[in-house]
């Protein structure tokens, strides 16, 4: 295995994490995270829509990432889904009068600046990893 | 191959970034609508005289007295900030005590001319003393209250649940709790749609000002309502919407709720509101940069007109009261004063 293999692999198994901890933490104080969203300034309208097709899209992403075939479309996803959560905080921090709290387990210790921190890196990461990524990713492992 | 996936990349990044942005367009289009109603801003109501270094952040307004602020601190519970309002002179001052206190977070001080209160609605106490000898050296027992308004010598305010469960105003003098008690309306759930604010005016009556109506009661010093006042928004009822979490175990909000009324301040004459409300003849980009204050006459509760305290520093303003002709208008580590000119 070569190094940029390597730093695939670790990075796709990170996101793949990432995704399945955020999607559970949520579910798992599903009532909690509906209500926290619904204070959202921005997303009151729509928490009963957006509780439920957060976790669900994460732990697709995550099932895709697992899979050889769609991790490059899962790639993109992800990026997608990181750059909405960053838009999000940025649009919460800088142009809302409250600011509410709708993250669950660590990241709750969080503040909302590090949490944009945070979510920028992994992008970043993400984007990397996609333009490393083997272009015919079908034969890359045989 | 490496450039068509900077652009699928780029085009991710940019729909994710577009479709934040559109709820957000969209939720600011629902809350910009028009709220039917107009103010008055008659010119130079108010003049902005001075501004006054706190030094640190946490402080609230407790009272004033022969022209004096004085400030609590939301973290050092015995700590009183003393502003001179001519001289603009500050001290601290760490109050003294003799009795054993072991007060509850969320406690706060209050002055009522020369007395001096701490007031712990979870412990059920209420510590006094006097301004100028600065010792608390005398404590009572109260019902458990949420809010507390010092009325006259010894007696005070208190908002307390009843057996509904519904925010209830009763009067406490000295240790005794009167019988006579005034149920605030409740619209939907007896506590968050009854929350709202206490305020004395010069003469001992005083105001209950509710944060999600447009509504205030004004009443004597007894008890005894003289009238029920309309602020000039069009929210007559509360909006808002609770939620259960952990099996019922606890309740909150299930979405932001409508404020109407955020602060209130009152002199002898004039009730004062900062409403959150915006009017239809109002312009969005004055509304951001400064917080707007409804006046209305003590005697009936009549809307005057109304005067804009503008941001300071890139601060709202996080509170304001009113003593005499002073304007006093708090943000975070500083204060500064208005000249009513009316």
């Amino acid at each position: 295995m070569k190094k940029k293999d390597i730093l695939i692999e670790l990075s796709c198994g990170l996101f793949i994490v990432l995704m399945l901890y955020a999607a559970t933490s949520k579910l798992i104080d599903y009532s909690t995270f509906r209500i926290e969203l619904g204070k959202s300034p921005v997303l009151t309208l729509f928490a009963k829509y957006v509780a439920w097709f957060i976790p669900v899209l994460e732990i697709v992403i995550a099932l895709l990432l697992c899979l050889e075939r769609t991790r490059l479309f899962a790639l993109y996803a992800f990026v997608s889904i990181m750059t909405m959560f960053t838009a999000y905080i940025t649009m919460i921090l800088n142009y809302s009068s409250y600011i509410p709290c709708s993250c669950g387990g660590v990241l709750q210790n969080m503040n909302w600046n590090q949490h944009l921190i945070f979510n920028g890196c992994f992008a970043l990461v993400a984007c990397v990893v996609v333009l490393i990524y083997p272009i015919k990713e079908t034969q890359t492992k045989s | 191959m490496l450039k068509a996936r900077i652009i699928i990349l780029l085009s991710c990044m940019l729909a994710g970034t577009l479709i934040v942005l559109s709820l957000y367009t969209f939720s600011e289009y629902r809350s910009n609508r028009r709220n039917g109603f107009v103010r008055q801003y008659p010119s130079k109501k108010v003049e902005g005289i001075r501004f006054i270094d706190l030094r640190y952040t946490g402080f609230y307004i407790a009272g004033c007295y022969a022209d004096t602020l004085y400030f609590g601190h939301t973290r050092n519970k015995f700590t009183l900030f003393m502003v001179a309002l001519s001289t603009r002179d500050t001290a601290s001052i760490r109050l003294r005590t003799s009795l054993d206190l072991k007060l509850y977070d969320g406690n706060y001080l209050r002055t009522d001319g020369n007395n001096l209160y701490i007031f712990d609605g979870i412990k059920q106490e209420i510590v006094s003393g006097k301004i100028g000898v600065f010792s608390l050296d005398k404590t009572e027992k109260s019902p458990s209250f949420t809010a507390a308004l010092p009325i006259e010598n010894d007696s005070r305010i208190l908002r307390v649940m009843n057996k509904k469960r519904v925010y209830t105003l009763i009067k406490q003098s000295g240790a005794n709790v009167q019988d006579k008690h005034y149920v605030l309306e409740a619209q939907g759930d007896g506590t968050f749609s009854t929350d709202g604010m206490l305020v004395k005016c010069s003469d001992s009556s005083f105001f209950y000002v509710y944060y999600y109506r447009n509504q205030f009661l004004h009443m004597d010093k007894d008890m005894d309502l003289l009238y029920k006042g309309k602020t000039i928004d069009t929210v007559s009822y509360a909006k808002i919407k609770l939620g259960k979490i952990e099996n019922g175990r606890a309740i909150t909000f299930a979405a932001p709720p409508l404020y109407v009324n955020k602060h209130c301040a009152a002199n002898e004459k004039y009730l004062f509101v900062h409403s959150a409300l915006k009017a239809d003849n109002e312009i969005k980009k004055a509304w951001d940069s400064s917080s707007v204050i409804d006046v209305y006459t003590v005697r009936n509760g009549k809307y005057q007109f109304s005067f804009y305290i503008s941001n300071k520093k890139d601060q709202k303003l996080k509170d304001f009261k009113v003593y005499g002709d002073t304007l006093v208008a708090l943000y975070e580590n500083f204060i500064y004063t208005y000249k009513l000119k009316f």
